[in-house]
């Protein structure tokens, strides 16, 4: 699992980078949004942890580049000063969670592990329809998470098909 | 959002002679502005703190070369500091939302988050007058579409005032629960009164008069609603929607 943590709180992010790695999870560090872009570019991460508010280009815009450009990657927003509208922006632009600075390690580590999954099980049902000739359902889902639940459903009726 | 340079800027609101209370309002702007860039800066400040303190408290729990008892006083240390930060943050908090409706005077928002800050920044007034003070929830509380500046205001002296009239060793209580097309606010005092404070909660407060106009503008009504020996209460009844009427301003 590749995880990048963005955010321009050095002290904060880099003690954050320790903890999850006692954790079990290896982290990434940048400290602002382009730097977290062009880390994308270079080496695509499995989940972005991304703080809201920093220098440059805020983590909202670096969302919404992101849910354009790579989809895939799962993004869980950890931020000390987000609204309400952010929060909804945030799910607008299909974040995989929304966390307040400060957050407990162990939830902020599940959350990592529950996206890590989300996208794994997200590539292989997409994978799955594309072998099957389903182009526009595997295309669907790569574009849009939500379509994930109804390609567990069809799975769950083709294996009581099978059997 | 505005930046603080927007606020500031006179020319981008057409500022000018007679424009007071325009100018008034992109102060109490401005101060909201500070405010919330204030406790965003505290609010980082303090995840540092509370990951650093974890990341303490990871290395007490596996490092070997401590004792059960050192363990034990620095595990104790680690909460201490955990405990006092968590305090910290949900004040922040509150002032991070007041902050950023400070100067609105028309939007919708949470009538259960402005209650809960309102009580949230008396408490040092509660426990310098040696006064308890509790609130009771009934129910989720609907938005409203109102001034919530105006708003919180009035909520704030309402409890103060009546932290004010109750004698030490008292409790206030506040209420607010969902009534028809709008939201009761209660504060309740229980215990003796100060002897200063011997009439009805209206009389005498220099701001009664405006306060009752205020809310009047705002499509709500202050009442007293009820006074025995050692309870009084004062009502506050807002509607979820209406457009403040500023025109004899």
């Amino acid at each position: 699992m590749k995880v990048l943590l963005v955010d321009d709180e050095i002290d904060f992010v880099t003690t954050l980078s320790n903890r999850l790695g006692l954790r079990g999870i290896e982290t990434d560090v940048v400290h602002d949004g382009q730097e977290a872009l062009d880390y994308v570019k270079d080496q695509e991460p499995d989940v972005i942890v991304l703080d809201l508010k920093m220098p440059g280009m805020y983590g909202m815009e670096v969302l919404r580049r992101l849910s354009k450009t790579n989809p895939d990657i799962q993004v869980v927003i950890l931020t000390g000063h987000g609204t309400d509208r952010d929060e909804e922006e945030a799910q607008r632009l299909k974040a995989f969670d929304y966390l307040r600075k400060p957050t407990d390690i162990d939830k902020l580590a599940d959350r990592i592990r529950g996206a890590y999954r989300f996208k794994l099980e997200k590539t292989m049902a997409a994978a799955a329809f594309a072998e099957a000739g389903e182009f526009d359902m595997a295309k669907d889902i790569a574009k849009d998470a939500e379509r994930l639940k109804t390609a567990g459903e069809i799975f769950k009726d083709e294996d009581k098909d099978k059997t | 959002m505005d930046s603080i340079e927007d606020v500031v800027q006179p020319e981008r609101f057409h500022l000018g002679p007679g424009n007071e209370e325009t100018l008034r309002q992109r102060q109490l702007v401005l101060i909201g502005k500070v405010m919330a860039g204030f406790s965003d800066k505290i609010q980082n400040h303090l995840a540092t703190i509370h990951e650093s303190n974890g990341r303490l408290g990871d290395l007490v729990g596996q490092d070997s070369q401590w004792t059960e008892e050192e363990r034990e006083r620095l595990a104790g240390i680690v909460s201490t500091i955990e405990r006092h930060v968590q305090t910290l943050v949900q004040k922040s908090q509150h002032l991070s939302r007041f902050a950023r409706r400070t100067g609105a005077t028309s939007c919708t928002f949470d009538a259960g988050e402005l209650v809960e800050e309102a009580v949230s920044f008396s408490t040092r007034l509660a426990r310098v007058r040696q006064v308890s003070l509790a609130q009771e929830a009934a129910g989720t509380l609907p938005s409203l579409c109102s001034d919530p500046t105006r708003i919180h205001f009035i909520v704030s002296i309402l409890i103060n005032s009546m932290l004010e009239r109750v004698s030490r060793g008292g409790k206030v209580i506040l209420r607010a629960e969902p009534v028809e097309k709008g939201v009761l606010i209660e504060v309740e005092g229980r215990g003796s009164l100060d002897a200063a404070a011997q009439s009805p909660p209206g009389e005498g407060n220099p701001y009664w008069p405006a306060m009752e106009q205020v809310v009047g503008d705002l499509g709500g009504h202050l009442q007293i609603d009820s006074i025995a020996h050692d309870i009084n209460r004062t009502a506050l009844f807002l509607p979820t929607t209406k457009v403040p009427d500023t025109s004899h301003m």
